[in-house]
């Protein structure tokens, strides 16, 4: 269909445009501008005990990069939260409600820009990665997998920001959630369920890839909710059912993998 | 274009116990129409049914053919609407270039250098262009007001429906506006609610006055003056048979209602008509020119 103006209609490609436009804002958004900062602080930190010391490890200072992301995410699902309450804030949900694009073409939008996050987060870390492994250490394939894991777990936390302002439209409520988020720690005693966990570190490989698998069905989860309030389509029934597979399967062969009451896990 | 673009038959509204819209039959057509009556009478419910963002709860709306109570017929009108509202928001922390190009993304323009020539033109038609990439809390009230008609005009619409355009402009902001509008190039069906008599005299071809949710009159500004023809008087002093009087500049009073015998009636202004249809004297309602 086309309008007299001549210009197509698609809501794969008008979504898209909104995914393009609200990533490109969000990346200048305060709440990211934080995360750069909080990011570059832990890398700095591991940077400084490589000049200072002389057997540094990821294990033991590389950490301070992944707290540094782990900030990151959390950021992420700030700004997301924010940009999506974006109408409710300022008083155009009315003018927008008498557009083509409906709520659900605009959810996905900010749903679909959370792959700017993303996309930064992973290069930043493919990065600092690279650059430590050419002057201080060489990551093994776990904390390469912890590196991926983390860049998808800044677009986890992003689509948590939308469905969380599609369902408890407060802007409080994402600064608690992240809050929660970070003094959650993970329990002395190491158990099975802690494969729950965002930023569990696995002990293989294999692990670590069903750990990816389990992030991203969380993902899917989150933006199924986060659309679902504009009705249930195929899309978002879909987005659900794959979601909630990926996560039950993976939670599933984790916790019957992991060794349990050893330190395994941690 | 059809003929008759908006037509409400026996259309409905109710807030609670306050009936915003009561029966309203209507049908607006090319030019631009003005739609004025007081604070409350239901011009904006009117037209917020019109810009399909309200439901009636009765009678039927017909917008540009299509009827707006069903989807597909919603969301095609919606692509060929422009509507600016009573209190437009912004995004304040957007420039007015980044705003009006996300309402055009809403608007399904999807390519990019398409829709950046668009914000462009629509930022030049509001002469708003030097001030496209300042933030819009950094915008005057005026300004922002002219953003709001810049984004309503995204992808030349075929209905533009303008919910109190003016309130709060200063006069050369009215007059910058009125400008605007009556040069808007491709001729689109306007839609003008406002409590502002000039605005109606100065823009439109066409009056309804719009009363406590009932259409009060309908036809030329012109006839609408001529109803209060007879019924405005000027004297020395206040009259107490006046329904409404004032005093002018020059210290003679001008009187409004039924004049007293042997008074010298003077030439009725659209101002009268309209104080003496919402003032709800009896024998000027339903009037139909």
């Amino acid at each position: 269909m086309s309008s007299a103006q001549g210009y197509a209609y698609s809501s794969r490609r008008v979504m898209m445009a909104l995914a393009n436009f609200n990533g490109r804002k969000l990346l200048v958004s305060w709440g990211l501008i934080a995360a750069y900062g909080m990011a570059l602080l832990g890398t700095g930190i591991f940077v400084a005990a490589g000049v200072t010391k002389d057997d540094v490890s990821f294990v033991d200072d590389g950490w301070t990069v992944a707290v540094g992301f782990y900030i990151f995410a959390m950021f992420t699902m700030v700004a997301t939260n924010y940009a999506a309450l974006r109408d409710r804030r300022e008083g155009t949900s009315e003018q927008h409600e008498s557009l083509p694009a409906d709520s659900r073409i605009r959810a996905g939008g900010v749903v679909l820009a959370t792959a700017w996050p993303f996309v930064v987060a992973t290069v930043l870390l493919g990065v600092i990665i690279a650059s430590t492994a050419v002057w201080l250490v060489v990551p093994s394939g776990v904390q390469l997998m912890a590196v991926i894991q983390t860049g998808i777990f800044v677009a986890t936390l992003g689509t948590l920001g939308v469905a969380l302002a599609t369902w408890v439209p407060n802007p409080f409520v994402a600064p608690v959630v992240a809050f929660a988020l970070f003094i959650v720690q993970t329990p002395e005693v190491p158990a099975s369920w802690h494969v729950i966990f965002p930023l569990a570190h696995l002990g293989s490989v294999p692990l670590a890839g069903w750990h990816t698998i389990y992030l991203l069905g969380l993902t899917a989860i989150f933006a199924g909710i986060a659309l679902a309030r504009s009705g249930a389509r195929r899309s978002v029934v879909a987005a659900l059912l794959v979601g909630s597979a990926a996560v039950g399967v993976s939670v599933a062969v984790m916790i019957t993998q992991v060794c349990v009451g050893s330190s395994c896990l941690f | 274009m059809q003929d008759t673009t908006i037509e409400f038959s026996s259309v409905d509204k109710r807030y609670g116990q306050v009936r915003a819209l009561d029966s309203v039959d209507l049908e607006v057509g090319r030019g631009i129409t003005g739609l004025l009556g007081p604070n409350g009478a239901g011009k904006t419910t009117l037209i917020r049914i019109a810009a399909t963002v309200l439901a009636p709860e009765g009678g039927r709306v017909s917008m540009l053919g299509l009827d707006p109570a069903e989807g597909g017929g919603r969301i095609e009108i919606r692509r060929r609407l422009g509507y600016m509202p009573q209190e437009p928001g912004f995004y304040r922390n957007f420039t007015a270039f980044e705003f009006v190009d996300y309402v055009a993304i809403l608007k399904e323009m999807a390519d990019r250098r398409q829709r950046s020539e668009e914000v462009r033109r629509v930022l030049g038609v509001v002469e708003l262009t030097e001030m496209a990439h300042k933030k819009i809390k950094a915008l005057s009230g005026g300004m922002r007001r002219r953003l709001a008609l810049a984004q309503a005009l995204i992808g030349r619409p075929e209905l533009l429906l303008l919910d109190e355009p003016t309130a709060g402009l200063d006069p050369e902001q009215r007059l910058r506006f009125r400008e605007t509008v009556s040069q808007l190039a491709n001729d689109p069906v306007v839609l003008l609610s406002t409590h502002q008599t000039e605005d109606v005299v100065a823009l439109c071809e066409r009056v309804i006055v719009l009363s406590a949710g009932a259409v009060r009159f309908d036809g030329a500004p012109k006839a609408l003056a001529e109803t209060a023809s007879g019924r405005v008087w000027i004297g020395a002093d206040q009259d107490s048979r006046a329904a409404l009087s004032w005093r002018m500049g020059d210290g003679r009073f001008r009187h409004i209602g039924d004049p007293p015998p042997g008074a010298a009636p003077a030439e009725p202004t659209i101002d009268d008509a309209y104080l003496l249809i919402v003032g709800g004297t009896p024998d000027v309602q339903q009037v139909t020119a």
